[in-house]
């Protein structure tokens, strides 16, 4: 029996952002969904499941992630965990990290635990490692695909210049790369099995967190400033005639081919 | 479990009735309960608790086309069939659906096909393109694609065709909205052309949506390009590599199937094939966008008298505009019209008079 | 307390952090390098260079833990690595372990009294933001190659051989299977990147063929990825890659603010497109408005005589 625990993270659905005064991002009013590479990780751990285990989800975010919670019930997760406190907002990567690690103890010993390698809006894919670390496990980042090789995981880690095959015994943490895999659809059978199931939520007093360890007042970073940083225009010259167009582009060409 | 996105789409309707005047459905019924706004409306008091997701509620989710003649006219920019399909989600969750609607959906699970019958095997093993039949032509209108073989043979394309032809998922899609079961007959289909290598030609538009429109966003793409036969053929035309036809001298109206008029806004290919198998092109009311559904298959496989009424009317259509002939290259439509062609009037199957 | 900075570079030195790091804090910089790294260490301003002579590492948390150990004798201020895929999963792990404030990926950084500023974007590249760590240590990984290397040799650095056994293999490797198109997008020297205008997989393969032509990298806008033109790996943009390339000819593409975000900083762009009020062409240093296809069709039969 594998227990497998995903770290998923709602991001807003919109690509134009605002930031409030103390340089968080706005959430409130903005529509959320599962950042991507956190839907590839929930397959994974699905695709895993077929096979045999649990799959539990936990994310941390408002109260009005629990519809979308219960789509993942829909979808074959067996069970999903909403951490939500006001105490919470504003965290950073290390905050959040200590979050999770209080709700993975908190739902008992896990064999595997899969988070998406970044997610889109604050892009930084170090939740995964300081998850790890704060459990005391190894983590392996930027996985594409993952197998049962009888008691171990076969992983294939896509680096800069290669795919490396590792072979790595649990527990550990397991970041997934975005469209590794696609999050299957709500079945007619899984959908049946859910009903009456409901998500359970954690306040931080639940996890044993105190103020000073949660959220901006538990962040080690600190946003100084913000600017907006537009693509700047460049408006070059436009041309009509595609013959001197290609002559001007052979020029440029060659000024950059070795 | 109805999503939020879809509840969205359902309440925000703002009693307009302007889908009335275009649901092909409550056209023939005149029942209230059969136009879009009243699904909406239904779903949102279930969701509310007013009124209970029972049996006839489910009944009614079933009695549409999912033709998208509403959202195409839809004031407030809502698309009815996107809720309707999550409510047939809903209805056999609950075990609520027609059992008529249960016994399509049992066939396709079971057999891969709706009828629940074997396909038939067309014994080609080309090197060009892919031909996808689907259930509908293989097994309810054959001829039509045999037709379509034979006008590719005569181009000099070297066509294939799957052995055992895997379903494309649209029907089950159809039936009881876009489920996981749904996603695996799309992969396994996606798997099964993707290993054939081979540009795809699809006959059924239903077919080509579904490829086109959801394999990608499922995560089961179609490597090779996928091109409706329409598209297909017209461009053979438009190459010389199929010749036209010397005129008949028959005005003929081409029927725009719904699908591809609003998924792919696709209707010059099929007016170019008229024209090429020697007709002269008339029209009809309700064309191109505003296309009016004559039926589809998986509708008269659970409700065929009111499919037949609802071709019937189409067979109005072509009346009023003075054409001898209804031209269509669809499989489905082909199905519906000919449940009821009336006298004095022909039903044209294209890719046969272009042999 | 004094300042120092330590560039960790375990996996492969990147000579432009080093130089980046002996330009804040001229003269306590120190290294942790591969062995046979040694020379081109001393050579881009480090002080002190250890040097790591062991097998090929697979478990970087054992490596992360090693190196917690180590700091804690160091005494360094600040923390270095260049943001490669290992490094990102180090990092964090020893942050961690130090109670240290970590910033991703920054492009930019500079002193301010002790502290150490860092500058990364977030949300694509549509927003800059300045973080300060709270910690006693600063960390930052630094976006690979961004900074160029100025030599500022240093024969008498201090050289400190290190060695690191681990104990558990928790993790193996199995096998490695190198990419066949070599360098990844993100190290193009030029790209070529097709949108939606190029229409099909079959446009997409012409592109394709250019590009090999050209030793270019191939890129495509999301839409086109979506519509199955391209694979996912060509997607450049806030959902994909982010480039820098000298020269990126983007073909068919409208422009859209998600695409923009990873390739405005090309040092040239070239936008080819049909539609002159395509907003691309606003961000390019050049634009040619007509066929794509007569363009690369025309650039193609060149290429071939």
């Amino acid at each position: 029996m594998n227990n497998i625990l995903v770290c998923v993270k709602a991001v807003p659905a919109t690509t134009s952002v605002q930031v409030d005064g103390q340089y968080r991002l706005k959430r409130e009013g903005a529509s959320l969904q599962w950042n991507i590479a956190d839907e590839s990780a929930l397959e994974a751990a699905l695709s895993l499941k077929d096979k045999d285990g649990t799959v539990t989800v936990v994310t941390m975010g408002p109260p009005k992630l629990e519809a979308p919670l219960q789509d993942l019930l829909a979808r074959g997760c067996d069970r999903v965990v909403l951490i939500t406190d006001r105490l919470m907002a504003g965290a950073d990567t290390r905050a959040t990290a200590g979050a999770l690690r209080a709700a993975a103890k908190r739902l008992g010993p896990a064999d595997l635990i899969l988070c998406g390698r970044r997610a889109i809006d604050g892009e930084t894919g170090q939740v995964p490692g300081e998850l790890a670390s704060a459990l005391g496990i190894p983590c392996v980042s930027n996985v594409e695909k993952l197998e049962w090789e009888k008691d171990r995981l076969l992983l294939h880690r896509r680096l800069e210049t290669g795919v490396e095959v590792l072979s790595a015994r649990g527990p550990l943490v397991v970041s997934v790369c975005e469209y590794a895999y696609s999050l299957r659809l709500p079945g007619i059978l899984s959908m049946r099995r859910a009903r009456g199931k409901t998500v359970e939520r954690y306040s931080a007093a639940d996890l044993g967190l105190t103020a000073e360890q949660c959220g901006l007042k538990g962040s080690l970073t600190k946003v100084t400033a913000m600017e907006s940083k537009f693509p700047g225009l460049r408006n070059g010259p436009k041309e009509t005639d595609p013959a001197k167009g290609i002559q001007a582009l052979r020029a440029m060409l060659r000024e950059v081919q070795p | 479990m109805i999503s939020q996105n879809a509840l969205h789409h359902a309440e925000k309707c703002r009693f307009c009735w302007m889908c009335r005047h275009l649901c092909p459905v409550q056209h023939q019924t005149g029942r209230e309960v059969n136009t879009p706004r009243a699904k909406g409306l239904l779903l949102s008091m279930a969701n509310k608790g007013t009124q209970p997701f029972d049996k006839d509620m489910a009944q009614a989710m079933y009695e549409c086309l999912l033709c998208d003649a509403c959202t195409n006219d839809c004031a407030t920019g809502y698309q009815p069939p996107l809720f309707i399909r999550e409510a047939r989600t809903e209805a056999v969750v609950n075990e609520l659906a027609p059992e008529a609607v249960m016994k399509l959906i049992d066939n396709a699970l079971e057999t891969g096909n709706i009828y629940g019958v074997e396909k038939p095997s067309y014994g080609q093993d080309g090197t060009d393109v892919l031909v996808y039949i689907g259930e509908v032509a293989a097994i309810q209108v054959p001829q039509m694609a045999k037709n379509l073989l034979a006008v590719l043979k005569k181009a000099g394309v070297s066509a294939k065709v799957l052995a055992n032809e895997p379903a494309s998922g649209v029907m089950l899609g159809d039936l009881m909205g876009y489920t996981e079961e749904v996603r695996q007959q799309a992969k396994a289909c996606a798997d099964a052309i993707n290993a054939a290598g081979l540009p795809v030609v699809v006959l059924d538009s239903y077919d080509a949506e579904i490829m086109k429109q959801k394999y990608p966003e499922w995560g089961c793409e179609i490597k090779t390009d996928v091109t409706t036969a329409t598209a297909y053929v017209a461009k053979l035309i438009a190459s010389g590599k199929l010749e036209a036809k010397a005129g008949t001298g028959v005005q003929g109206a081409c029927h725009d199937d719904d699908r591809l008029a609003r998924t792919f806004h696709e209707f010059a290919p099929i007016r170019a094939m008229a024209k090429a198998a020697g007709y002269e092109v008339g029209e009809m009311f309700s064309r191109e966008k505003l296309a009016k559904s004559c039926g589809t298959a998986v509708a008269y496989g659970y409700m065929p008298a009111l499919v037949e009424k609802i071709a019937a009317s189409r067979w109005e259509d072509l009346k009023r505009s003075g054409c001898a002939a209804m031209l269509t290259a669809s499989p489905q439509a082909y199905l519906c019209l000919s449940l009821c062609v009336p006298e004095g009037k022909a039903l044209v199957d294209l890719y046969a008079a272009l042999v | 307390m004094s300042q120092e900075i330590l560039v960790l570079c375990p996996f492969g030195l990147d000579a432009g952090l080093l130089s980046k790091a002996a330009e804040l804090l001229p003269g306590r910089v120190r290294a942790f390098v591969p062995a046979r790294e040694q020379a081109e260490a001393a050579l881009y301003g480090a002080n002190i260079i250890h040097t790591l002579n062991c097998g090929e590492i697979v478990d970087e948390a054992a490596l992360a833990d090693l190196l917690a150990e180590k700091l804690k004798l160091w005494g360094s201020s600040i923390v270095l690595a260049p943001a490669t895929i290992r490094m990102r999963n180090l990092m964090p792990m020893l942050a961690w372990k130090l109670d240290a404030g970590l910033t991703a990926d920054c492009t930019a950084l500079e002193m301010a009294g002790s502290d150490l500023v860092q500058t990364r974007p977030a949300f694509g590249n549509s927003l800059m933001a300045s973080i300060r760590s709270l910690s006693r240590i600063q960390m930052a990984t630094v976006r690979p190659g961004l900074f160029r290397p100025a030599a500022r040799p240093n024969p008498k650095a201090e050289i400190i051989p290190e060695s690191c056994h681990i104990r558990e293999q928790r993790l193996r490797h199995v096998a490695f299977q190198p990419f066949s198109q070599g360098k990844p997008l993100s190290q193009a020297g030029i790209i070529v990147a097709g949108g939606m205008g190029v229409g099909s997989k079959e446009g997409f393969r012409k592109l394709s063929v250019l590009a090999e032509k050209l030793g270019a990298g191939l890129a495509a806008s999301r839409s086109a990825v979506d519509a199955g033109f391209a694979p996912y790996r060509c997607q450049v943009g806030m959902t994909g890659v982010t480039v820098c390339p000298r020269l990126y000819i983007a073909v068919g593409i409208s422009g859209a603010v998600q695409h923009l975000a990873g390739m405005s900083g090309s040092e040239k762009i070239v936008a080819i497109n049909s539609d002159p009020k395509a907003p691309i062409f606003g961000y390019a240093d050049y634009g040619i408005v007509g066929d794509w296809e007569t363009v690369i069709d025309q650039l193609l039969k060149e290429e071939l005589s």
